[in-house]
């Protein structure tokens, strides 16, 4: 499948455009829902909406690691983590200081819509910072490895875990040098897997295997992503989780437009898988839509 | 779209074609224009952005040369056409080449976007007054006035691209820009296709179907069989 048929066949007849817009323009209004009917998110810890809500800021509430974000980006624009203290401020994953004054320069250019889209205002928030000390197949991660779970209708199509490499700088993005690996939904065991647009067997950087391993969590996982998707009120989604080391199967973002990488990563294409969607693992329901 | 929908839509298509081909209402147009004795060469450059556009619609759909938006090529690609493909593709890089670095270097101090992308435009713009003046960029220099404002955008996105995504990405959608804007630009010299619209008109209509055609394919656009080369082999 590529671009043209996932617009007019896919995601124009199960996608309301407004409910796009919902989801991908308040974070922090999808956030509450899935909160709220129970599927685990990453932990608020403070929301800015304006100007004066950054000017009487309590800095000191936030802990040594957190995620700021823009509630309306996408593709990963604009977030910033830090992962401990350092003098005043914050630190980096790669070590650089994050004082105060840089924080709430990123936090005013959130919200002037510097990351969201046509540069609306926007709303920055404060968020737990997820981890995850090894990968699906057991290697120490570099980064924040993910898993994407596609949903159409119900019921899941198709998944791949998402491995940051060296050259993707931690990064979780397959065109930013980050691995794809395709997993099988009935077994939750791993079948295939892309670097750079080309199949590979093992991790580029530690040379481990790749295929073969057993994804942990499996059934909540799709549990989880067929909840979030239900809740998204979205016919056709990619659910990004994290496997945290602390809370398991995490949602981080739900996408209305996921990419199409998915389909190297599993060597199928997502025609076939819609229209005979795979089976899933026992105990993990499809849900109806009408 | 159900069948009876279609066929009501194809038949309304070939009526209006046609009718279109028997009164050539653009010809009339053309016709009108010349017995009051106005000039019609500097007009007839406004039928070029229909195919324009359609040029750059197909490469989009089919092709997947997709880059910055469907605007920025077609401005472009006038800017080009009027400058000269040759001198306005090497002024566009030069200025690509200068701005780049004074983007990157904005981004080390504190401002917002806008104000970024406003200074951006400021010196993309003395920069190219700069170089016309002095004759270095060839062609028409008042073909540049709205060009330089998308070129000093397309600098502003290349940078948040780099940085954002990845070089590599943000140097794919730049040089697809380029290339769409450098095919357009070359069409739009193209003396035959000029003199064609200036004898029948009408024939710009046609890219109406053809980009009503090219909306509703939904195969693989040519980059794609590239990008899912390893799926084409899978078993």
């Amino acid at each position: 499948m590529g671009l043209n048929r996932r617009e007019l066949e896919v995601i124009s007849p199960c996608n309301r455009r407004e409910q796009m817009i919902t989801v991908a323009q308040s974070k922090v209004n999808t956030k509450r829902l899935l909160e709220s009917h129970g599927v685990p998110v990453p932990t608020t810890y403070a929301v800015i909406e304006t100007r004066d809500e950054l000017a009487r800021f309590d800095w000191g509430s936030l802990p040594d690691a957190f995620a700021l974000k823009p509630s309306g980006g996408g593709r990963g624009c604009g977030i910033v983590v830090t992962v401990s203290r350092s003098g005043d401020g914050w630190a980096s994953f790669s070590g650089r200081p994050l004082g105060r004054r840089e924080l709430a320069f990123h936090v005013l250019a959130i919200l002037s819509g510097d990351f969201s889209r046509e540069g609306r205002r926007d709303v920055a928030h404060f968020e737990q910072r997820m981890t995850s000390a090894v990968d699906i197949t057991g290697s120490p991660a570099r980064g924040l490895p993910d898993v994407r779970v596609i949903v159409h209708k119900g019921r899941v199509v198709m998944a791949m875990s998402r491995i940051p490499t060296i050259a993707s700088d931690g990064k979780a993005n397959l065109h930013q040098g980050a691995v794809g690996v395709g997993i099988d939904i009935a077994l939750g065991v791993t079948t295939h897997a892309v670097h750079d647009g080309a199949p590979c067997t093992v991790h580029p950087d530690s040379g481990r295997g790749l295929l073969g391993a057993k994804v942990p969590y499996w059934n909540e996982t799709l549990s989880i992503a067929l909840r979030a998707a239900e809740l998204s009120g979205l016919g056709y989604t990619g659910i990004d989780l994290v496997l945290d080391d602390a809370r398991g199967p995490v949602v981080l973002e739900i996408n209305a437009r996921p990419g199409l990488n998915i389909q190297i990563a599993n060597l199928t294409g997502l025609r076939a898988a819609l229209a005979n969607p795979p089976a899933m693992p026992t105990g993990v329901v499809a849900y109806g839509t009408h | 779209m159900s069948r009876s929908t279609a066929l009501f839509f194809a038949a309304l298509g070939v009526g209006l074609a046609l009718l279109v081909a028997l009164t050539q209402p653009l010809g009339y147009v053309v016709e009108l224009a010349a017995a009051k004795g106005f000039e019609l060469a500097s007009r007839l450059e406004l039928l070029l952005v229909p195919v324009g556009a359609t040029a750059v619609v197909l490469l989009r759909t089919l092709v997947g040369v997709e880059g910055f938006g469907v605007f920025s090529p077609l401005v472009l690609a006038f800017a080009f056409a009027r400058t000269g493909v040759v001198e306005g593709g090497a002024t566009f890089l030069a200025i690509l080449a200068v701005a780049t670095p004074l983007r990157i270097l904005l981004d080390r101090v504190l401002i917002l976007s806008v104000a970024r992308t406003g200074i951006l435009v400021a010196l993309c713009a003395v920069g190219l007054f700069v170089t016309t003046a002095l004759g270095v960029s060839g062609g028409d220099p008042s073909a540049w006035g709205l060009p330089v404002v998308i070129m000093a955008g397309i600098v502003d996105r290349f940078v948040t691209a780099q940085m954002d995504q990845s070089a590599g990405e943000a140097a794919k959608l730049s040089a697809y820009t380029i290339v769409s804007a450098t095919l357009v630009g070359l069409l739009f010299g193209w003396g035959a296709l000029r003199d064609t619209i200036a004898r029948w008109p009408d024939l710009v209509l046609l890219s109406l179907p053809i980009c009503l055609a090219a909306g509703r394919y939904t195969g693989l656009r040519l980059t794609e069989r590239l990008r899912f080369r390893a799926l084409a082999s899978a078993p």
